[in-house]
């Protein structure tokens, strides 16, 4: 569906990381967020469907490509190098697809990008483009590396150290305040002095606010309520410092990638693989997971990726490629039985790759992906001697609640469920680009 | 962006006429059919080449092969798959892995087993190199570090 414009339209995009849908909806009718309520007379919110593994890596990298996860080889914030139990941080180098601005500069449209997850180190685009917060330091982040320069003069900071969180809450919430206002006094000086056809600057804050004080704010816990409000109205009104730079006719969309909601435990899948006897280390206390010992039937990486110990492909891997079936099925079964010490069933679904998955990366995919129930947060760590427990982490990402707002008026979404993976697509329609063939994003009506 | 197949290297070891050549002609046109790229290194041939003379005693004769066998080692690494026919010659590396008998299995079954073992290897696909990096060691810890301290890692 071509765009109803005769002209492309130059877009601007603000990102506004793990801000769900739900959440802004009930801040704006209680008025708190005036910029965003007036925008909403102009245009249209929906809620969204993020990705599986729900983790802004992944979220985002399809948000990029328009493409599942086999596509375009992003599976979490950690993965394992081939053939080994060693880890490592995936980055853009991973990403094995074009993306949304690649697809642009290749068409001779001038874009700038600011701090998308899953950006850094920056690939060339034509244009410019500030990595996200994987990256260390301001002289490697940008693309062309002048530009790191520019931000260092700018006092440009990349993200706010969530270390601080777990020290202290109210000196964390200070700086993500200060690093919210040196992102917005980039992006408004690129947004006015960069040349560009799509603009774009991500709000890593919201996220990080979120995951330290979402339940605090959930029980209104007064001490932390106030300063949170605070904040978002903060983000309100750089929103509504970029509406009034840009031109009524630039297509304005702003989205998130999921949502958000109270961590009641953090859950140490591995210690349950161990205590269910699927799981077996070299030693009493293992530290990573090359200390595992061959008779493993499976184990986990962040967040609810399991793996088969399948032979041919693990370093150590015993389980017969005859026997892969029944491993997956031994393993969902005990995964489906975990409960918490309540009673309550902490995972809600396991699904084999091949379910959710497709593409050439999809052998890089963890075997099956334990869904948690809201509320249990799945994670990998193998040092972990209890099945799960409370710590500074106030919250984690739900799946079903994202955010898109686009300004215009009508919007026909299609018949399958929205997902992050439908904006890349929508973003090149307006542009009167061209869609590849292979993104699994279908674009909406607008 | 450049996608590097994961290739790897193929021995045939055997005594002269039990049929490595024949199942070496099956395989290398279903490897040229998958888009992978190989090389066949015969001793024999090598021998010949590098006119060696065949009165070398055993010592003698094994410095080439040990020489073919680390070009093949290195082969992997640029993405092409090595197909390497070695006569008697028994020194394999040891990360090898026996995946037929060519005394026992047809020349056509030997290829079926040894392509279904690149299947499992994930070999056929363009093949991103998924765990390439953009780090030191000290910069990969510092980002590991501040994903453990937001709960990613």
């Amino acid at each position: 569906m071509r765009s109803k414009k005769k002209s492309p339209a130059r877009v601007v995009v603000i990102s506004i990381d793990g801000v769900p849908y739900s959440f802004l909806q009930a801040r704006i009718a209680a008025g708190e967020l005036p910029n965003l309520k007036k925008l909403l007379d102009h245009g249209s919110l929906h809620r969204m469907n993020s990705v599986q593994p729900c983790v802004s890596s992944v979220a985002w990298a399809s948000y990029m490509t328009g493409k599942n996860p086999g596509k375009h080889n992003i599976f979490g914030f950690i993965e394992k190098k081939s053939g080994t139990l060693e880890t490592f941080v995936p980055t853009s180098v991973n990403l094995t697809s074009p993306t949304i601005w690649e697809i642009m500069s290749r068409a001779g449209k001038k874009v700038c990008v600011i701090n998308v997850p899953g950006t850094f180190p920056p690939r060339p685009v034509n244009g410019m483009m500030i990595g996200c917060f994987l990256g260390t330091r301001l002289e490697s982040i940008a693309y062309p590396q002048k530009v790191g320069a520019e931000l260092k003069i700018l006092g440009y900071k990349i993200d706010a150290r969530a270390a601080l969180a777990r020290e202290n809450l109210d000196r964390f919430i200070t700086e993500c305040n200060q690093v919210l206002a040196k992102r917005a006094k980039v992006l408004l000086h690129y947004l006015a002095q960069a040349p560009w056809d799509f603009f774009q600057c991500h709000i890593m804050e919201t996220d990080r606010l979120n995951h330290f004080l979402w339940e605090q704010v959930e029980k209104n816990d007064l001490r932390y309520t106030r300063a949170f409000a605070e904040f978002y109205q903060r983000v309100d009104a750089l929103i509504g410092a970029v509406t009034r730079q840009i031109k009524p006719e630039t297509e304005l969309i702003i989205l998130s990638d999921h949502g958000f909601c109270a961590i009641k435990k953090e859950i140490y899948l591995n210690r349950y693989l161990v205590e269910t006897g699927l799981l077996k280390f070299k030693t009493a206390s293992p530290r990573y997971l090359r200390d595992m010992h061959a008779e493993a039937l499976a184990y986990s990486l962040i967040p609810g990726r399991v793996f088969i110990n399948l032979r041919g492909r693990e370093p150590q891997g015993t389980v017969a490629p005859e026997r892969y079936e029944w491993a997956r099925e031994k393993v969902s079964t005990t995964l489906l039985s975990l409960r918490d010490t309540d009673g309550a069933p902490i995972i809600r679904e396991v699904v084999k790759r091949e379910n959710i998955f497709h593409g050439a990366s999809l052998a890089a995919a963890a075997d099956l992906l334990a869904i948690p129930h809201d509320g249990y947060d799945l994670k990998g760590d193998v040092t972990k001697a209890v099945l799960g427990e409370k710590t500074a982490l106030a919250g984690m990402h739900t799946f079903d609640d994202a955010l898109f707002y686009i300004r215009r008026p009508q919007v026909k979404l299609g018949k399958n469920k929205f997902w992050i993976g439908d904006v890349a697509p929508t973003i090149l329609q307006l542009m009167h680009l061209p869609i590849p063939a292979d993104m699994d994003g279908v674009a909406l009506e607008v | 962006m450049t996608f590097t197949p994961r290739a790897c290297t193929i021995w045939f070891t055997g005594l002269f006429g039990n049929g490595k050549s024949m199942v070496i002609e099956t395989l290398v046109p279903a490897l040229n059919a998958r888009g992978c790229k190989s090389e066949i290194l015969d001793d024999e041939v090598v021998r010949v080449d590098m006119n060696w003379d065949l009165v070398l005693s055993p010592r003698q004769r094994a410095v080439p092969l040990q020489q073919v066998a680390l070009i093949c080692l290195q082969s992997p690494a640029s993405g092409k798959f090595a197909v390497f026919s070695a006569g008697s010659f028994n020194a394999t590396p040891d990360e090898t892995r026996v995946v037929c008998d060519i005394e026992r299995d047809s020349p056509h079954e030997c290829a079926q087993k040894i392509l279904l073992k690149l299947a499992q290897l994930e070999c056929f696909a363009p093949h991103w190199r998924r765990d390439r990096r953009a780090y030191s060691d000290d910069e990969e810890e510092m980002v590991t570090q501040r994903l453990e301290a937001l709960g990613y890692a």
